[in-house]
């Protein structure tokens, strides 16, 4: 009953702030502008060959034509650039043609699924990222008055309440992660329905440095399953900064400073790409690591789910026995 | 005391603001180790140690199993023969101090890898490698250090200045300057317009203590960037080379000529972001919501710039742009080469500044009006 | 039953605040603290709820910990801890519901005369309002220590005379640790009277 309630309170405390209602809109607001660019920008290269070769009439024949006449060019082409990009091609075509599904822009989609991939790239996963830090330490700094923890003073276990504090944080980040996915689900069904869950995306899970082209409904669970780990791993790391600052903006700064710092590090510097797998924070986008996108851009194979797993699983049990050892720590203290 | 000088105390009085500034002193000896250790793998003798141990032990392996091996697989032992040797001489000219010869050896090592067919990012790395060893060697300047992790005063300061300090004094600043110019809020009343002074006067003060500050502060971080790797490390030449785009072509140049130009930005950057901090806040006054505004109109969009097709066409107009002092005034700026200039970033802060502080002129005048003075 | 005080000592740095205070708070009665500003009474407040850090033998409820206890004590130290955003109403569900409380929120409510501003955002009541708020709160968590810190700071004539009797009918059942700079007004329902002078707690005979 009063951990319920303690949770309807977090909860109240959270809707009544307008500053996050303010955050997820920016959200959605981003989401519909992206979708009215992606429809405004029309047909891409590939899409105005395919029309060449007849893709409204039969969209199968378009691609067995269009397979043909690259092989012809990379006959012809001198150029190791060219005959990358039109083998390329041709792999994403025979996987259409083979799996009967119509092409779609990868990188201006407007169906729902290829929608939800773009809503899920790197850009829309650290806004979110900066999102839900803004909104977990404007929700647990409150607790915290001239670095006083004044949470301490309900009546309530101290271990319950870390608890419901980060599987709350956990839910917040899964409730925003949900909401987007939603809406960018909807928004493509209004505009080009629903499209195809198996469409092919581009995975290095047998060789790093050569793409090739996947399932993307078949990696769904995984990229699930690393996410909510990431999320579990930034509630609890989150509440643990706010804890230690006692402060909003000290754990505001360390928070962002910390998470983004290393993300972009990972990204940038070459040292600290080779040690990127070690690195929690690297696994911020479950789709990038599932499909090693991430891990080919930065050159490190072992940047992988499975390493994921092992890592995000491994923060989170530090972070969670620094919390427990803290709380023992305390009571010590207060029973001298 | 002074208006001014309250202002300062404020600021340094706090132990986060104090937490803040301290960060930047502390990445340039954490970054100068990073690079010390990274460099060891990108330079011309370990480059050219570890391609001399390939392509001899490649030589060697195709001879030794030539009977099994086809034709066209056994026709290219001279080529790796031929490396090989190219690569132990510029290993000698290192040992004997001979850096003309490296310097050449190096050219010729990168012409014969520069066969047809290669991937245009491998093409256009060898030809910006010559340009290098040219400048190196009509400069005479000896034993080059790693181009991607400097450790030499110049050098290194210049990396700083390019990879982390922008970034981290923007947000430093972003957290110092909203929480002291919040500080002036309570329930969205401004305290301090209980002060025998006028908004504007007020306004003045808090934007020349921002600007002013952080101005010497970045100075100050230069020159502990420079003192730190010079004892560290040690010195380097004026004259050092420093890889830039004229027009589209690669060229090098004496890396003193960006320094003067990544100053004069970077200073006009700091107005320009202090203006903003400032007109954020008195238009949110929440410290909260101006952190994050703040954080998503300058950081935001300075990364955004480099990434979305759409706002690189306006890129030039946008100050954020700019931030980047030292990939600018390089017209290095990542995926914005050509489309930005030091003069072009020299007009857009100041003309943005003018007109964020006219906002904020006009946002004042509005408060007085309504009796909110 | 009592709240036991044994050799609690607070300093901070450069600043030595409380000396040694040892001290048995019984389970009814009115302790008022009287002492200048800035001489520790809200520090010893804190340091009994464990806010702060500060050296003691034991701060104990039946001889629990006070860690072990805290729905026996209510302290809510000023009107400035509330979450503006969140109304009244939210924060007089969440002590009753946390200190398992029989009072009645409503019963309260009218005492006060809290009706027409209790639903609303805190962000809109003026200084009174958020101070009956917080008085409200101590009734409605029933606890049997009330730790209260200059409660009857902004509170008109009527407000503090109504709360003064209340807080003397609690004090038959309850133990009421109160500090206020309105002395003279609490003076004639106080039971024990504590001083604090250099650094030491007195126990000044009532």
């Amino acid at each position: 009953m009063t951990t319920i309630n303690y949770t309807c309170f977090l909860f109240k405390r959270f809707i009544k702030n307008k500053l996050n209602l303010g955050l997820i809109l920016i959200i959605l607001i981003i989401l519909i502008s992206m979708m009215i660019t992606n429809v405004k920008s029309g047909n891409d290269d590939m899409q105005n060959h395919l029309n060449h070769f007849g893709y409204s009439q039969n969209y199968r024949r378009s691609y067995h034509n269009l397979i043909q006449y690259n092989n012809k060019i990379m006959i012809k082409s001198n150029s190791q650039d060219i005959t990358n990009q039109l083998s390329n091609d041709n792999e994403l075509l025979n996987y259409l043609y083979q799996n009967n599904i119509q092409y779609e822009s990868s990188s201006h989609p407007t169906t729902s699924y290829g929608f939800m991939k773009e809503a899920n790239n790197s850009y829309i996963t650290g806004f979110t990222l900066l999102i839900i830090i803004f909104m977990i330490i404007n929700l647990f700094s409150n607790n915290y008055i001239e670095r006083m923890n004044i949470s301490k003073l309900l009546p309530m276990n101290r271990f319950k309440k870390d608890f419901i504090s980060i599987i709350f944080s956990f839910l917040l980040y899964g409730f925003l992660w949900i909401i987007y996915n939603v809406f960018s689900y909807i928004l493509g069904l209004i505009i080009s329905g629903s499209g195809s869950i198996n469409y092919p995306i581009t995975a290095f899970i047998n060789d790093i440095h050569n793409g090739s082209y996947v399932n993307f409904g078949s990696l769904i669970p995984h990229m699930i399953i690393i996410k909510s780990m990431f999320m579990l791993f930034i509630a609890c790391f989150v509440y643990l900064v706010i804890i230690i600052c006692k402060n909003r903006i000290m754990a505001l700064f360390s928070a962002l400073f910390i998470s983004f710092g290393l993300i972009i590090s990972s990204l940038l510097f070459a040292p600290i790409s080779r040690i990127a797998q070690w690195i929690p924070f690297s696994f911020f986008n479950g789709n990038d690591i599932v499909t090693l996108v991430l891990g080919h851009s930065i050159d490190n194979a072992k940047l992988n789910y499975q390493n994921g797993i092992l890592i995000l699983g491994i923060s989170i049990v530090i972070i969670l026995i620094i919390l427990i050892l803290k709380n023992i720590s305390v009571n010590k203290i207060k029973r001298i | 005391m002074t208006y001014s000088q309250f202002t300062i105390k404020s600021i340094l009085k706090s132990k986060m603001n104090i937490f803040f500034l301290i960060i930047l002193p502390i990445f340039t000896v954490i970054f100068l180790f990073v690079n010390l250790s990274a460099q060891k793998q990108d330079t011309i003798q370990y480059n050219a140690q570890q391609s001399y141990s390939f392509n001899q032990s490649e030589a060697q392996h195709i001879i030794k199993n030539k009977k099994h091996l086809k034709k066209g697989e056994v026709e290219v032992i001279p080529e790796y023969v031929m490396l090989a040797k190219e690569n132990k001489a510029i290993l000698n000219g290192i040992h004997k101090n001979n850096w003309n010869q490296v310097y050449s050896k190096q050219k010729e090592v990168n012409n014969h890898l520069n066969a047809e067919g290669n991937p245009a990012s491998f093409t256009h790395e060898l030809k910006r490698n010559n340009l290098l060893m040219d400048y190196l060697k009509s400069n005479h300047i000896k034993s080059p250090e790693s181009e991607s992790y400097p450790t030499h005063n110049l050098t290194f300061n210049l990396w700083m200045d390019n990879f982390i300090i922008p970034i981290v004094l923007l947000l430093v600043m972003i957290f110092i300057l909203s929480n002291t110019y919040c500080k002036s809020y309570s329930d969205k009343i401004n305290k301090d317009q209980l002060m025998p002074m006028s908004l504007n006067q007020q306004a003045f003060h808090k934007l020349t203590i921002g600007t002013l500050g952080f101005s010497i502060y970045y100075f100050m971080i230069n020159v502990w960037n420079l003192i730190i790797s010079s004892i560290m490390v040690g010195g380097i030449g004026f004259n050092y080379p420093y890889y830039i785009h004229n027009g589209k072509q690669m060229q090098y140049i004496s890396l003193i000529n960006i320094y003067w130009k990544a100053f004069i930005l970077q200073i006009f950057s700091i107005l320009f972001i202090t203006s903003f901090i400032y007109l954020v806040t008195i238009i949110f006054k929440k410290r909260i919501t101006v952190i994050f505004i703040n954080i998503i109109a300058l950081i935001g969009l300075s990364f955004c710039v480099h990434i979305f097709d759409f706002l690189q066409g306006i890129a030039k107009l946008i100050p954020s742009t700019y931030f980047d002092t030292v990939g600018i005034v390089s017209n290095n700026s990542m995926n914005l080469i050509n489309k930005t200039s030091f003069s072009s970033g020299l007009m857009v802060l100041i003309i943005s500044s003018a007109i964020v502080m006219l906002l904020i002129a006009l946002i004042n005048k509005l408060n007085t009006k309504e009796g909110r003075f | 039953m009592a709240l036991e005080v044994k050799n609690l000592s607070i300093s901070f740095p450069h600043l030595r605040v409380i000396n040694n205070f040892t001290y048995q708070f019984n389970q009814n009665g009115l302790y008022l603290f009287v002492a200048t500003n800035g001489s520790g009474k809200t520090s010893i407040f804190r340091s009994i709820l464990g806010l702060i850090h500060s050296k003691n033998n034991g701060i104990t409820i039946d001889d629990k910990p006070m860690a072990q206890m805290r729905r026996s004590v209510f302290y809510y130290e000023s009107s400035n801890w509330f979450d503006i955003n969140m109304s009244g109403m939210d924060y007089l569900k969440l002590i009753k519901t946390q200190w398992k409380s029989n009072v009645k929120i409503n019963a309260v409510i009218h005492f006060w005369k809290m009706e027409n501003y209790v639903n609303k955002s805190i962000r809109k009541y003026s200084l009174g309002m958020k101070q009956k708020l917080l008085i409200a709160l101590y009734l409605i968590s029933d606890a049997d220590y009330l730790i209260m810190d200059e409660i009857n700071n902004g509170l008109d004539e009527d407000s503090r005379k109504k709360l003064l009797k209340k807080l003397n009918e609690l004090s038959q059942h309850k133990c009421i640790i109160i500090s206020s700079h309105y002395k003279d007004e609490v003076y004639p329902y106080a039971d024990k009277i504590l001083t604090i002078k250099d650094h030491e707690v007195i126990n000044d005979n009532h």
